[in-house]
């Protein structure tokens, strides 16, 4: 198990320098430089070369590549162009761990609504409760959340009025450790609520069709009847033995789907206006934002190849069976 | 006993039908896989006949807009925010003025060709990617195959992100050569063309593990090897007996993956990175109002619905195929 965990890292090693030098030369390519305009009006050449000279943006490619790969594995992602009172890692410091826990509390929301509304269409299956939780689930599914977003708002905020309808509940200051928030503030439920059910929504859903799939064969298996002869009871079968098992192809998924939530969060914080990262990365897009560009794809690639390694590796837990050589 | 008796019944009505004509029929008795498939026709109806760029084309008219009671870019500055069931405004006005139902009607066009076209892409490539390597010497397939794993691993998306960032930059300042061909395609389809290429390049990872998995099983099928023995040629077996038997599941993953390519497109417009304005995308028509939608609630939640009923289409449709496909996988 170790040795295997040992041989994932190493494999991610690769991926990530791939993964820099690729965005670092695509975001190069794009046509237009940091410093070719100030607000509306063009730079002269010659204050934009001095700025650029500043930045080590006139060295050669290979010795500006080798220097933000070099200076990323000491967690230093440079200034950013875009606000120059800030370097990148202080906006990240800002605005990763309000991503992070929005991303987690869908992500959690998901899990909780899908896994259970998929045991239970799979436990009453061809049940009126089944064909409406099937139902649901692939409306869910169906429901981006640009239209989820502008009509929870509409409804629960503006309408029924129950919500607040913008803004994160915290703020950064207010984060423990600079990254853990308040859970016993109601001002951070309240405001979590409607952008993570948004985010979490479609992705409950497919949690849900999975699961309810993949009980389905379980149940079906010997090991469930040999359960049952035994005398268990129903609901300890299905859980403990069945659900277990099931899980499987719900963990596949979650790796894929945690990129998914990363991305959904681009839009999810820009219709509740909430300052994550996926609100500058964007903006540094379009800003030609060289190190804020870059470190925000460093960021979320980290995060994915992490998401898949815990994926594998839960593999073993949910089915002893599994075994890595 | 009547069980077994409706089976025999069942096995000789099966005599004489293709697997695909099967496959069609119980696609038929798939209700709701029956009703995506029907939207989904008056939605292709919709998108050829929304305006007549096509019989316009062909004799050289001026398009005018034929389903559509207006042209998506008509503004009208003095019928600003409209609500619907205004007189001649069935479904309002946006802030610009323009007839939200003739911009939603015209959006079935960008979502479609998307849905089209990148389902398409990723099919060939996939398949072309996968079944070669299926059938290369081991060494080359744990080649490919590590490649694949290694592009897994990647952010594609992101990087779609910048890779559009590219092309709209390009497309703004202007290009020669290959590159500027591609900009005034692009230009001349509203800002799709990079949305396919950028699409293609997204979605053929999946197509390629699937059909290299698929082409692994059906190799050792004893047909193939009997194929072998009568001396036909590798090219012969994979386009006689290969593609079409793997083609069926094939075809059911990337139904099922459509809904995300709509998605996507509408992900890129809504940032700002997909098509180009005025062209009407859903997305594009949700992010340049849902910030009015105290006031103007009608204009996102219109081509969101659209949105998700196109969506919900497809996953009907591809949850029908699927079933029709494999009637074993039968409700999951």
């Amino acid at each position: 198990m170790i040795q295997y965990l040992v041989r994932r890292l190493l494999w991610a090693i690769p991926v990530l320098l791939a993964i820099m030098v690729v965005t670092f030369f695509l975001a190069r390519a794009i046509p237009g430089g940091p410093f070719d305009f100030a607000g509306e009006k063009q730079l002269p050449e010659s204050i934009r070369k001095n700025l650029e000279r500043k930045y080590g943006l006139d060295l050669p490619m290979y010795v500006q590549l080798g220097r933000w790969i070099w200076d990323s594995f000491r967690f230093d992602f440079g200034p950013s162009y875009a606000s120059r009172s800030q370097t990148v890692n202080d906006i990240l410091k800002r605005t990763f761990p309000i991503s992070f826990q929005l991303g987690v509390l869908a992500l959690l929301f998901a899990l909780c609504v899908g896994v259970p509304l998929g045991t239970i269409a799979a436990v009453k299956q061809n049940s009126i409760v089944d064909y409406g939780a099937t139902f649901m689930a692939i409306l869910g599914v169906s429901m981006p959340t640009m239209v989820t977003g502008p009509l929870l708002m509409w409804v629960f905020a503006l309408i029924l009025g129950w919500l607040p309808a913008a803004r994160w509940g915290t703020d950064y200051t207010q984060l423990y450790l600079g990254f853990f928030p308040n859970i016993l503030s109601g001002k951070f439920w309240l405001h979590a609520i409607l952008p993570a059910i948004t985010l979490g929504l479609a992705y409950s859903a497919s949690i849900a069709r999975l699961t309810r799939a993949s009980l389905l064969q379980v149940i079906r298996e010997d090991y469930i009847k040999t359960a049952y002869a035994k005398g268990l009871p129903a609901r300890r079968t299905i859980i403990l033995h069945g659900l277990r098992n099931s899980l499987i192809p719900v963990a596949t998924v979650l790796g894929p789907m945690f990129a998914g939530i990363v991305t959904g969060s681009l839009v999810v914080e820009q219709i509740f206006g909430i300052a994550g990262m996926g609100k500058y990365f964007v903006i540094s897009i379009t800003n030609r934002d060289y190190p804020m560009i870059m470190g925000s794809v460093l960021v979320y690639s980290v995060l994915l190849v992490a998401a898949n390694m815990l994926v594998d590796v839960s593999y073993a837990w949910l089915d002893p069976r599994i075994r890595y050589d | 006993m009547a069980i077994f008796r409706r089976r025999r019944a069942e096995t000789r009505r099966a005599e004489g039908r293709s697997p695909l004509q099967d496959a069609f029929r119980r696609l038929l008795k798939h209700r709701a896989g029956t009703v995506g498939g029907v939207f989904i026709l008056i939605l292709i109806l919709v998108a050829l006949f929304v305006d007549t760029t096509i019989p316009a084309a062909i004799f050289g008219w001026e398009a005018k807009p034929l389903i559509a009671p207006k042209h998506y870019a008509q503004v009208s500055f003095f019928e600003r925010d409209l609500p619907p069931g205004t007189p001649g405004y069935l479904l309002g006005t946006d802030y610009l003025g323009r007839d939200i139902l003739s911009r939603t009607l015209y959006g079935t066009r960008v979502s479609l060709s998307v849905a089209v076209v990148a389902a398409t892409v990723s099919l060939v490539i996939g398949l072309t990617y996968g079944v070669i390597s299926g059938f290369a010497p081991t060494g080359v397939d744990n080649a490919m195959m590590r490649f694949v794993d290694f592009l897994y691993g990647f952010p594609l998306l992101i990087f779609v992100i910048l890779l559009q960032a590219y092309f709209k930059a390009v497309s703004r300042k202007g290009a020669t050569g290959l590159v500027g061909a591609m900009v005034n395609i692009d230009k001349a389809l509203g800002g799709m063309f990079f949305l396919f290429v950028a699409l293609g390049v997204l979605n053929w990872i999946g197509m390629a593990r699937l059909a290299r998995g698929q082409t692994l099983s059906v190799k050792q099928k004893e047909y193939i090897e009997s194929a072998r023995a009568l001396g036909a040629g590798n090219l012969r077996i994979v386009f006689r007996h290969v593609l079409p038997n793997i083609l069926g599941p094939c075809i059911v993953a990337e139904t099922l993956a459509i809904p995300g390519y709509i998605l996507t497109e509408a992900f890129l417009s809504f940032i700002g990175l997909g098509v180009t304005p005025p062209t009407p995308s859903w997305g594009l028509m949700i992010s340049e109002t849902y910030q009015g939608i105290r006031t103007f609630p009608w204009e996102p939640l219109i081509p969101g619905a659209a949105l998700a009923a196109t969506t919900l289409a497809f996953n009907f449709l591809g949850d029908g195929l699927r079933d029709a496909f494999d009637p074993r996988l039968r409700g999951t």
